[in-house]
């Protein structure tokens, strides 16, 4: 057997097939006959207990850098994937425009393609402005289950541009005591259940282009048009209401926000998610997807610019070499001078 | 019967029909025991009948159903953790209910591989391989983002194909099975109150 078998296996071992399924579920319909009889609907009896709401959020505090790079990563595919995902219905009443059925086409090439090389490797910078001012940005660099992301610019004032690494396994983050760098352990000890851990964002990354996000883009996006450049590439824009791009609600300082990819506040219009705000797609003359921008104003105008490079061909994100445990650390803390 | 009630009835009937043999299923995969797990049916449809009012309608129906289910599968178990016995009486139906579901050699390739897996892991894999949940769903069912159910998702998939094949080989090489009573090979089951398939050296 070989690891595709594994998962059909799995299906195949589906208790519904297991030998006293089928007299289980005729025993269970004794319930429904039983409560029709002698229940009464909780509206006529006690009063109702409303059900522990399970809403998402993301934790603030705790979100590693890692995570948020990369989550920067899966929603902006996703935005692409989305767009041109093959088969996905793109209506040319409202997704085609101007455009047509062959800038359609070429799209969904770009993006299989981007797609697919995607899965491997790739280098994504983001940046944010504000009134043509940089606000945000970081740099991604995936290969694999390893992944590199690197904060700024901007730094915020007083604080050194981040950088965080995930390399077989291992977390490593520059020495916040000193040189170097420190040796973290599993990413899974990072904000474990917050969707903002390395390996959870990389599989998203990958499982978004499959995922429902394409259905909510392709039917969302409305007037598509194009630009041939010079050099062969297209940039293909349309209107994509805010809640696609920034899908993730949470609440910060007691109002709730919609977080952009990367974890940024979507600002101003970008907060209301019926907004519709200016999305365009760059693909190179090799069909694959470049950058894609998205731009709205409000009180201020934001953009917001991711850039792809090295799909399928970035190198390999490098262990630091030296790396030092925590314990080490703290050997080498008590054992200085000082500390005697 | 007033209209209201006619209406309700209606209503339960429906989402009984529909979704009856899922919610047996994820309670008898979930729960300790096959008693636990008929226990808990009939709770979740109790709980269903008397906040039809809170159910979704269409498909999200289910995902409510298993929510529920989840709920009082864990409210269940907490319950359970209270008597002293339990242990033994949990492994002593492990060993009843790995019999049982003997279905083969695969069937019980399967059962070690999941036997090796967190139950987190096991839990969002099998809400995708045997409830066909989506991510989005499953994200729903356990109360986290989506992105981290697909993240559990992909993980999960990748040691359940990794666990599956090493035991494959195993069992391979050695002309038998890999596994009897559900059990990997020289690792016995130690079945702990809320994880019916945890072993003794889970991480």
């Amino acid at each position: 057997m070989n690891s595709t078998d594994g998962i059909d296996a799995l299906r195949r071992a589906n208790p519904r097939g297991e030998a006293g399924f089928a007299e289980a579920v005729e025993a269970a319909r004794r319930v429904r006959t039983d409560l029709l009889e002698h229940a009464v609907p909780e509206s006529e009896a006690a009063p109702r207990r409303s059900l522990p709401r399970r809403v998402p959020r993301r934790r603030w505090a705790a979100v590693s850098a890692a995570g948020l790079g990369a989550a920067a990563v899966a929603g902006v595919l996703a935005v692409v994937f989305g767009v041109v995902s093959p088969g996905s219905g793109v209506d040319t009443t409202t997704g085609a425009g101007s455009g047509g059925q062959e800038p359609l086409v070429s799209l969904r090439l770009a993006a299989a393609q981007t797609s697919t090389a995607a899965e491997d490797s790739g280098r994504a910078v983001v940046r944010v402005t504000k009134d043509a001012r940089p606000w945000a940005g970081k740099t991604v660099l995936w290969n694999g289950e390893d992944i590199a992301v690197t904060e700024g610019p901007p730094s915020r004032p007083g604080k050194v541009n981040r950088e965080i690494r995930v390399v077989d396994g291992i977390v490593y983050m520059p020495n916040p005591e000193g040189s170097g760098w420190v040796r973290l352990g599993s990413p899974e000890n990072f904000d474990p259940d917050s969707g903002t851990t390395p390996l959870e964002i990389l599989a998203a990354v990958r499982d978004d282009t499959a995922g429902q996000t394409l259905t909510r883009i392709t039917s969302t996006m409305t007037g598509l048009e194009t630009e041939t450049h010079p050099d062969g590439s297209v940039t293909y824009s349309g209107k994509v209401p805010a809640g696609i791009l920034a899908p993730e609600q949470s609440v910060k300082e007691g109002q709730t926000i919609r977080v952009l990819p990367y974890g940024y506040v979507a600002n101003d219009a970008a907060s209301d998610p019926a907004s519709l705000v200016d999305v365009s797609i760059t693909a190179g003359p090799d069909h694959m997807v470049q950058n894609i921008t998205a731009r709205w104003g409000g009180g201020s105008a934001w953009t917001y610019t991711v850039t792809f490079s090295q799909l399928g061909t970035a190198p390999q994100v490098k262990a630091p070499a030296n790396a030092k445990s925590l314990e080490d650390i703290r050997r080498s803390r008590h054992a200085t001078p000082a500390n005697r | 019967m007033k209209d209201s009630e006619l209406r309700g009835a209606l209503r339960f009937g429906e989402l009984f029909e529909a979704y009856c043999s899922d919610v047996v299923a994820y309670c008898r995969w979930r729960a300790v025991s096959r008693s636990d797990a008929e226990d808990a049916v009939s709770e979740v449809f109790l709980t269903a009948w008397r906040r039809l009012e809170d159910i979704p309608q269409g498909p999200d129906a289910r995902v409510w159903l298993y929510a529920t289910a989840r709920r009082v599968l864990a409210n269940q178990r907490r319950s359970r953790r209270r008597s002293a016995a339990l242990t033994e009486r949990l492994m002593a139906e492990a060993v009843v209910a790995s019999g049982e579901s003997d279905g083969g050699q695969e069937r019980a390739l399967v059962r070690a591989a999941l036997d090796r897996m967190s139950e987190r892991d096991r839990e969002v894999l099998l809400l995708a391989e045997w409830e066909g949940l989506s991510a989005e769903q499953i994200a729903s069912v356990l109360g986290c983002l989506a992105v981290t159910a697909r993240g559990r998702l992909h993980r999960s998939r990748k040691r359940f194909r990794a666990v599956f094949e090493e035991l494959s080989d195993r069992s391979g090489r050695a002309g038998r099975p890999a596994v009897g009573s559900g059990s990997p090979v020289g690792r016995p089951v130690r079945v702990r109150p809320g994880d019916q398939y945890a072993l003794e050296d889970e991480a």
